[in-house]
């Protein structure tokens, strides 16, 4: 089908193959290589060529057509893929095979699938390397220098952003005060411009702008180290404080002002600002003058106090600039441990279906396919209708029966076999499929019905009983991913190469009719 | 049973005698193959030089042999030159398969059809034809031995194993089914495969495939796909691909029925040339309809009735006990007609089977005494068969 773009280089590696590794030939993995590498320029390319600039408010929305164009051609290559896998396959005619096929098959299928999942990740990469790039580590620090010290001065509405008052007759916290929570709307409050000492900054942390949250760049634990050239020049919180008590004239403030406009000027070039530089000084000045009193009607502001009304888009240029550090100190999403697992899982278990499909006719695999989920309702019913108490459980009890049962008509079926026998097929498939995931499961179930490593919460309140659920707590998430490890380790290395001599056995089993 | 270096050498240049370059080429290629003088160079350009040769001309219907008659007489004279050691068939047991009153009973049949035991050995170098009217049990017989179906009762043994492991066993049996399965990709990717997973590999494995495709006339025909052939062309796909891992057990159902009667007789007559392989012989079981075809190349012969085995042994046998003689004769007259003018041979029955009439004759008559009368009596016929050893007269007209 895709014979035109296939080389000589790769019909010469194909024959080669095929004359001497079959193996190697049914993968086809020479060819997954190449249409990656393929795909990957490309996706390069398209990186490069994306419209994006600093203003580029969100990325995802340049990028997020082609994350679809190559996730749509990364199935159209899994189907292909698919296709020569299934039309080779040794056993179905009783060739050579050897008890490690499978497990060799499952890590180049996770591999490979993975393989395809990633055509788009080169352009991202790329999208996120262009918007690093835009300024330098010293340039970017010194914006939100910038931000920071003209921020003060930039004042509008007092509740919307002079917010530092606090209830006399209350006594706020600190972070309640600075976290403008909204509990203290509706009270009586003070606006004292003097105590205006702490305020919501520019923060590189900035959560309120996490705007490549949804799959791009995720927010990572920083790169930013203690001692890079970004963070020795950003200031901190007491350095902002300190550079304020240092703007003693007007002129430093204004300075400060204009510096903060022409920030925001850069990052929103058709702004249009409503105040010049000087005006917005004097509006602080006003407040700064006026507001230093007990307000009885805070919340209702005098017309007079309110100076200055939607004064300029701060949280666009927050996030403009939120994008730009995130795109230059943050993990890429493939690199996430999340990600990672989702990715591992996912390609773990189609990996998996595609084998047992390999090593079952069609039509077996599609029967065990309907029994899977025939079971998964039916014992959702059965745990409903005799569940009274934790139906959850009961579940996982049926679960756990009816898996024992396909294990020992597998187990039996394995080791006296001369005929073929659909039922016990079947079950094996289904004891296969699951086992992996037993030690998980089991681990679960030992801890939610038996409670093994569990301490209940409630009544719990000396240090000593605390701090031991706490350690159980911790052993038994450690348990869970020794479970997971085990599990899958056990059954890639020691199950499946014993059950594809059964599956190859079983193929050639005279049948019933 | 299998064919001597001498035997091979007298045959080929009785067929170039007869100008039958067909036969000479293939034999050419089956003494190559069976003598590993595909390390001969010239002896081996030659060989296939002379198949594809021959293959064009058939293709272009050309009539210039003179060509191909040079050739073939090089090949000779330079293969007579050669010291080859006489060849030793390499199986160690020429018993293939052995069933004892094998029987199968299919319960969810709404018929219940039953076959009924059936005892039967298969033998290397040897042609069996399984035969028998439709949906007596043929095919369940053939996937019995070809270990696709488990049998009711009786026990089988296939080359001289009793303890089956079925993937070796059957990694030595190929079957062809009726209706073959479709397959994916060209015919020499999957050939190629098929040798590759059966152990033979790189260059053998080139060798190999060569030769079957040129053997069997399919070389032009390598790159295509299975939906780009016919029907007829997709049997000998199959058999390419059968021979590909060398069994010592061939089955085909019904493989004579999409082809025409030069095709028929090609195929038979190649079935029995590569079963008597010294390199790789095996034991052939085929089902069929053509019996006279069979009954000419098989040795021995199984005949099936509504499930129960009326016959099974040497063809050449069959009918020995017989106590009347059987002929097929065809042609522009009546059965009373006839009835009067062959009443000297004394007491004949005539039976209408519907295209053809069948005179039974007490034993002393025989085919050329029958025909001394036809001939005597100038009744025009246009067909003539003696019956008497065949499993024809197994079949009755049932409706």
């Amino acid at each position: 089908m895709l014979k035109f773009l296939v080389p000589s280089f790769i019909k010469n590696i194909d024959k080669t193959l095929v004359l001497n590794y079959p193996f190697w030939y049914i993968v086809k993995l020479h060819y997954l290589l190449y249409f990656t590498i393929i795909m990957w320029l490309i996706s390069y390319g398209v990186g490069c060529m994306l419209p994006i600039n600093i203003t580029s408010y969100n990325p995802e929305k340049v990028t997020d057509i082609w994350i679809f164009v190559f996730s749509v051609l990364g199935v159209i290559l899994f189907c292909v893929w698919m296709y020569y896998l299934t039309i080779y396959n040794n056993e179905d005619h009783f060739g050579k095979f050897s008890m490690w096929d499978d497990t060799k098959m499952l890590l180049i299928l996770v591999i490979g699938i993975n393989m395809l999942m990633s055509f788009s990740y080169p352009m991202q990469l790329r999208v996120k390397n262009r918007l690093a790039n835009t300024f330098t580590d010293i340039e970017l620090a010194q914006q939100y220098n910038d931000l920071n010290l003209g921020y003060k001065y930039i004042t509008s509405d007092l509740e919307d952003f002079q917010y530092c008052g606090f209830d006399l007759h209350d006594n706020p916290s600190h972070d309640s005060i600075i976290n403008r929570e909204s509990s203290y709307y509706g009270k009586q409050y003070v606006y004292d411009l003097t105590k205006f000492n702490n305020f919501t900054r520019y923060d590189i942390s900035g959560n309120n702008y996490l705007f490549y949250d949804i799959s791009l760049f995720s927010m990572t634990p920083s790169l930013v180290l203690k001692d890079s050239i970004f963070r020795k020049a950003l200031l901190s919180d007491e350095a902002v404080e300190k550079a304020y008590s240092l703007h003693t004239t007007d002129a430093d403030k204004l300075k400060a002002i204009s510096k903060h406009l022409n920030l925001v000027n850069l990052y929103n070039r058709n702004h249009y600002f409503e105040y010049t530089a000087q005006e917005y000084l004097d509006n602080y000045n006003h407040y700064e003058k006026n507001c230093t009193t007990y307000f009885p009607d805070a919340h209702n502001i005098h017309p007079q106090d309110r100076r200055v009304i939607n004064y300029l888009p701060d949280s666009d240029v927050s996030a403009y600039i939120a994008n730009i550090y995130k795109a230059k100190f943050t993990k890429p999403h493939v690199l996430l441990s999340n990600y990672l697992w989702f990715a591992f899982y996912f390609s773990f278990c189609v990996s998996l279906l595609i084998i047992v499909f390999r090593n079952n006719k069609w039509q077996h695999f599609l029967v065990s396919a309907v029994a899977f989920i025939l079971l998964g309702i039916i014992l959702g019913i059965l745990s409903l209708a005799f569940g009274t108490r934790s139906s959850e459980s009961k579940f996982t009890t049926l679960f756990l029966i009816t898996w024992g049962i396909c294990a020992v008509l597998s187990i039996q079926y394995y080791f006296k076999k001369n005929r073929y026998s659909t039922v016990k097929a079947v079950a094996t498939n289904l004891f296969y499929i699951c086992l992996p995931f037993m030690a998980l499961i089991i681990c679960g179930y030992a801890h939610d019905v038996f409670g093994w490593l569990k301490m209940e919460n409630e009544g719990l309140t000396d240090a000593f009983h605390i701090a031991q659920r706490e350690i159980m707590e911790r052993t038994y998430e450690d348990a869970l991913f020794l479970a997971q490890l085990l599990g899958i380790g056990v059954f890639v290395l020691v199950v499946m190469p014993l059950y594809k001599l059964f599956f190859a056995k079983q193929k050639a089993l005279p049948r019933e009719k | 049973m299998f064919v001597s270096y001498q035997e091979y050498l007298h045959e080929i240049a009785n067929s170039l005698q007869h100008a039958d370059y067909s036969l000479t080429s293939r034999r050419i290629l089956d003494f190559l193959y069976d003598y590993q003088l595909d390390k001969n160079e010239v002896i081996k350009a030659l060989s296939f030089d002379i198949r594809t040769r021959y293959l064009q001309q058939a293709q272009q219907q050309e009539s210039d042999t003179q060509a191909l008659q040079l050739l073939c007489e090089q090949w000779l004279q330079a293969v007579k030159q050669l010291a080859i050691p006489e060849q030793q068939a390499t199986a160690t047991s020429t018993m293939v398969y052995e069933a004892h009153e094998l029987s199968k009973e299919y319960k969810s049949r709404a018929r219940g059809f039953k076959l009924e035991p059936v005892s039967l050995n298969i033998q290397l170098g040897e042609l069996t034809a399984v035969v028998g009217e439709n949906g007596n049990g043929k095919t369940t017989l053939l996937r019995l031995m070809a270990g696709e179906l488990a049998p009711t009762g009786g026990s089988a043994t296939y080359f001289g194993n009793d303890d089956t492991d079925w993937y070796t066993t059957k990694g030595k049996i190929a079957y062809i089914p009726q209706r073959t399965n479709r397959w994916y990709g060209t015919l020499i990717d999957n050939l190629h495969f098929f040798c590759t997973i059966n152990g033979i590999t790189g260059a053998e494995n080139e060798d190999h495939v060569h030769y079957i495709l040129f053997r069997l006339g399919l070389y032009q025909f390598r790159n295509l796909k299975w939906t780009e052939i016919s029907s007829g062309y997709r049997l000998r796909f199959e058999l390419a691909k059968a021979l590909m891992m060398r069994p010592r057990l061939l089955i085909l159902d019904e493989p004579l029925a999409n082809l025409d009667i030069n095709a028929q007789q090609l195929l038979l007559q190649d079935l029995k040339y590569l079963s008597q392989s010294s390199k790789n012989p095996m034991g052939v079981v085929l089902s069929s309809q053509q019996l006279h075809e069979l009954e000419r190349n098989c040795k021995n012969i199984v005949f099936i009735k509504q499930g129960k085995t009326i016959y099974s042994g040497e063809q050449q046998s069959f009918a020995s006990d017989r106590t009347h003689n059987a002929f097929e004769i065809g042609g522009n007259f009546s059965i009373s007609d006839l009835q009067q003018q062959l009443s000297s041979l004394g007491d004949i029955k005539i039976v209408d089977s519907g295209t053809v009439l069948i005179i039974n004759t007490p034993l002393s008559v025989d085919a050329l005494q029958l025909l001394k009368v036809i001939t005597a009596h100038q009744i025009p016929i246009n067909y003539f068969r003696d019956i008497s050893k065949s499993t024809r007269q197994l079949f009755q007209k049932d409706i």
